[in-house]
């Protein structure tokens, strides 16, 4: 039986009540949100309904109050987020939904990433993200590095337009495992081989794990250019970081 | 302005050759009169240097791969065995490409070594088309002999045989020495056939909201 | 029974079919681009230049006629040639690559920010479509539909805002942004109406609200009206275009008075003219990057019937095809739609078109 009423936060409720429907999905959630502080739950809230200044305001007088950093960072953005991705993947809400909800995320973040860096907090993992060579799209990256962020992930951001020889300095300068590139244009996909090809040729390949995704993006294209991992979309993007490190979800 | 010819199927391009003017080029497969399978390096470009880049580019797969000239149209080229050798011919077509000519480089020994682990990968000719690959390193070597033999399968389509050494054999039957040769140090990193496999066991976990109405 | 039609030009059978009129056989088109770099090879016009200079243009434009054996010429390769004029940094690129606005450095921030420059249909990067236009229209005369592209105003907000600002602008400020897009519609108008005026047959007009970025609501909302006005006051056909998923507002597409949609592959072809129900012609879908990029003639023609079969309008591509697509898998586009209508395919067409139209 499961009991939605230990999510005190009405409208927090309602949101897991309406929009979560796979039973792992809302165990998780109630796992999370029934153990959460009712300010946690606040913080959750104004995420999923992308109130930015609601949520700098929150985070701001959570940590005033004194509750940690981690605390805050995953009872209440990660987990809103998680919220979020749950209604883009099954179309309750669209980009410009997720983008506000991403913009409130990071009005809290900006409060727990100092404290964090100071703290030594270790992250999930490293990870190199770029657009690849001639493709000057950047929204699904930014999603993705948002996403990845949220899962506690530390991202090197190449932005777009990135050559091959980029992604390999930013490897070697960071000493990241994981590389994620992004294409929007059908006509830019095979510069993701061509990145590959490049680790190959300067002996690097052999230590990292390389993820693509991007609209015209197939499993076929990512096995084909010879990728470790292909994901659908940011979430997807979380879950292949999380399997190509070795991360338990 | 010339005419679109039937060249009959592209299998390879290079969309913008660094070594001559950025004209492209295509690699066409065709039969000749017999059925035999012949590849044509083509480009479109009226560019006065295309047809001796052609030249090169036709040259150096006979020299680095072992392909022969085929008179069945210009800048043709076969393999001696008569085999088609689809995968490994587009791979010869990504290296020759890499050259920037008009001097042939010299052949390729049929060894190659591995910075990281410190071996030195042999293939060693067994005949009728069959290739023992071993390696110079302290230790077990078995697991990665095996994962370099699957990258020849991969890139040329050849059958392996995990017992014998490993070995690997082209199902023509013929030898393809020069190619093999060639191909070694690019098999040290093919491991795409892994990546199927776990690409095909992560498949249909999420869907992309955009594909979320899609009918099966 | 209906009577045979006797045989069109390219230009007729183009023109009969966006008007869901009986054609001899169902029209090959490329609203958008079916450039290659073997083409431009070919043609000797190459990008960036083919982008920039009218001749190129031309010469790259019209191998869709004289060697694809397609039924269309469209010279406007990119979706750019307005936003530079409007004064959006460009990516120019080179042979083997599009032409990109730098939306990473974006030119307005606010509706009060958005200026139509006087040299709008002047400068040298929209003037060379329509000096294009009147190169192909003197050329061809009246054998070829030869069709023009002007970009929608959610297209234009994007290059110019950036797609993130101006997303969030349409959640945050609907009224701003509003506003926004009745300022820039006029870009669209202009820009159609002289494209009109050099000699194009038809326009395709690109305004990406696609599904992959945001709800069916937010075309009903936002560019339901203004599409109608598109296709009230551009005096030609107009083919719209926007990619991804988009079965959700083809509803409401073919209540606008567009002539035509141009659909992606990711609509199934006879969901899509259930969604239409008659009210505007389709144009598609042959899948791009799947398909027609990395398979062979014989799954292209495949897609073909099945698009034939449900009765689209006016077979192409989905979208402008990648550069390095192969000529022979363009070819075949042209080739299955002839022996698609020789084997008398065309019959089951023309009665089912007919029967849209009267029911």
């Amino acid at each position: 039986m499961t009991d939605f009423s230990l999510i005190s936060n009405e409208a927090l409720r309602g949101e897991i009540e309406e929009f979560v429907t796979r039973p792992a999905e809302i165990e998780r959630n109630l796992r999370v949100f029934s153990r959460a502080h009712p300010r946690m739950q606040a913080i959750a809230l104004a995420v999923i309904e992308g109130e930015h200044h609601l949520c700098d305001r929150l985070t701001r007088e959570a940590l005033e109050a004194g509750h940690v950093a981690i605390e805050v960072m995953d009872d209440g953005l990660i987990a809103g987020m998680g919220v979020v991705g749950i209604k883009f993947r099954e179309n309750f809400i669209f980009v410009p939904e997720v983008l506000a909800c991403a913009r409130a995320m990071k009005s809290g973040m900006a409060h727990i990433e100092p404290i964090l860096s100071a703290s030594g907090v270790p992250p999930a993992g490293k990870v190199v993200m770029g657009t690849v060579k001639g493709d000057l799209h950047d929204i699904g990256k930014n999603l993705c590095i948002m996403m990845l962020r949220g899962a506690g992930f530390e991202v090197v951001d190449l932005g777009v337009d990135t050559a091959p020889d980029a992604f390999i300095d930013a490897v070697e300068e960071s000493g990241a495992r994981l590389v994620g590139m992004s294409a929007l244009l059908t006509t830019t996909v095979p510069n993701m081989g061509r990145t590959i090809e490049a680790f190959i040729d300067a002996g690097l390949r052999d230590d990292v794990q390389i993820m693509v995704g991007g609209a015209p993006v197939t499993q076929e294209f990512a096995d084909d250019m010879g990728a470790d991992g292909y994901g659908k979309d940011a979430l997807a993007c979380v879950a292949e970081a999380k399997r190509l490190l070795g991360i338990n979800a | 302005m010339g005419h679109v010819l039937e060249l009959g199927r592209r299998v390879a391009l290079q969309p913008m050759d660094a070594h001559c003017h950025d004209i492209t080029v295509a690699l066409y497969r065709d039969l000749a009169p017999g059925g035999t399978p012949f590849y044509a390096f083509h480009s479109y470009s009226c560019h006065p240097d295309a047809g001796l880049r052609l030249d090169f580019l036709a040259a150096a797969a006979c020299h680095l791969g072992g392909m022969v000239a085929s008179g069945a149209r210009a800048h043709a080229v076969a393999w001696p065995c008569g085999a088609a050798h689809l995968s490994a011919t587009r791979r010869l077509f990504v290296e020759v490409c890499k050259l920037a000519g008009p001097a042939l480089p010299a052949l390729r020994p049929p060894e190659a070594d591995e910075a990281r682990s410190g071996a030195r990968y042999h293939v060693e000719g067994l005949g009728a088309g069959r290739y023992r690959l071993s390696a110079d390193a302290p230790g077990d070597m078995s697991v990665r002999l095996r994962t370099i033999a699957g990258g020849f399968g991969k890139l040329a389509e050849m059958a392996v045989d995990e017992a014998a050494g490993p070995a690997v054999a082209f199902p023509c039957g013929h030898d393809h020495d020069r190619l093999v040769a060639l191909l070694l140090p690019r098999a040290l990193n093919a491991r795409a056939a892994m990546r199927e496999e776990e690409s095909v066991a992560g498949r249909g976990v999420l869907v992309a909201p955009s594909a979320q109405n899609q009918p099966n | 029974m209906s009577q045979p039609i006797s045989p069109m030009t390219s230009r007729q059978r183009v023109l009969a079919a966006l008007r869901r009129e009986p054609v001899d056989r169902t029209p090959v088109c490329n609203p958008t681009s079916v450039a290659t770099v073997e083409l431009m090879d070919l043609a000797d016009a190459f990008f960036p230049e083919a982008n920039r200079i009218p001749e190129k243009m031309a010469n790259l434009a019209e191998t869709s006629y004289t060697e694809l054996g397609f039924d269309t010429i469209m010279p406007v390769f990119s979706i750019i040639q307005e936003s530079s004029a409007l004064g959006c940094k460009i990516q120019w690129e080179q042979k083997d690559n599009w032409p990109t606005v730098k939306m990473r450095e974006p030119i307005w921030r606010d509706v009060e920010d958005i200026r139509i420059p006087p040299d709008l249909l002047t400068h040298p990067d929209t003037a060379c479509v329509t000096e294009a236009i009147r190169i192909l229209r003197r050329r061809h005369g009246d054998e070829v539909a030869i069709i023009g592209k002007t970009m929608g105003p959610w297209s234009l907000a994007y290059h110019g805002f950036g797609v993130e600002p101006f997303l969030l602008m349409a959640l945050d400020d609907p009224g701003k942004t509003m506003q926004v897009l009745e300022r820039l519609k006029e870009v669209t108008i202009a820009y159609g109406l002289a494209q009109i005026e050099a000699g194009a047959d038809a326009l395709t007009l690109p305004d990406h609200a696609t599904g992959d970025l945001v709800s069916a609501d937010y075309y009903r909302r936002f560019l339901k009206e203004l599409h109608a006005e598109f296709a009230a006051r551009l005096p030609v056909p107009i083919i719209l275009h926007i990619c991804g998923r988009t079965v959700d507002r083809m509803p409401y597409i073919a209540e606008t008075g567009m002539a035509a949609f141009h659909f992606d592959s990711k609509n199934r072809p006879d969901e899509s003219m259930a969604a239409v129900c008659g009210h505007c012609a389709l144009v598609g879908n042959i899948n791009n990057p799947e398909t027609l990029f990395a398979r062979d003639p014989e799954q292209v023609e495949a897609e073909v019937l099945a698009n034939l079969e449900a009765g689209i309008h006016l077979v192409g591509p989905e979208c402008a095809i990648p550069l390095q697509t192969s000529i022979e898998n363009l070819r075949a586009i042209p080739r299955a739609v002839r022996a698609w209508h020789s084997a008398g395919g065309g019959a089951r067409c023309h009665h089912h078109d007919h029967s849209h139209n009267n029911g």
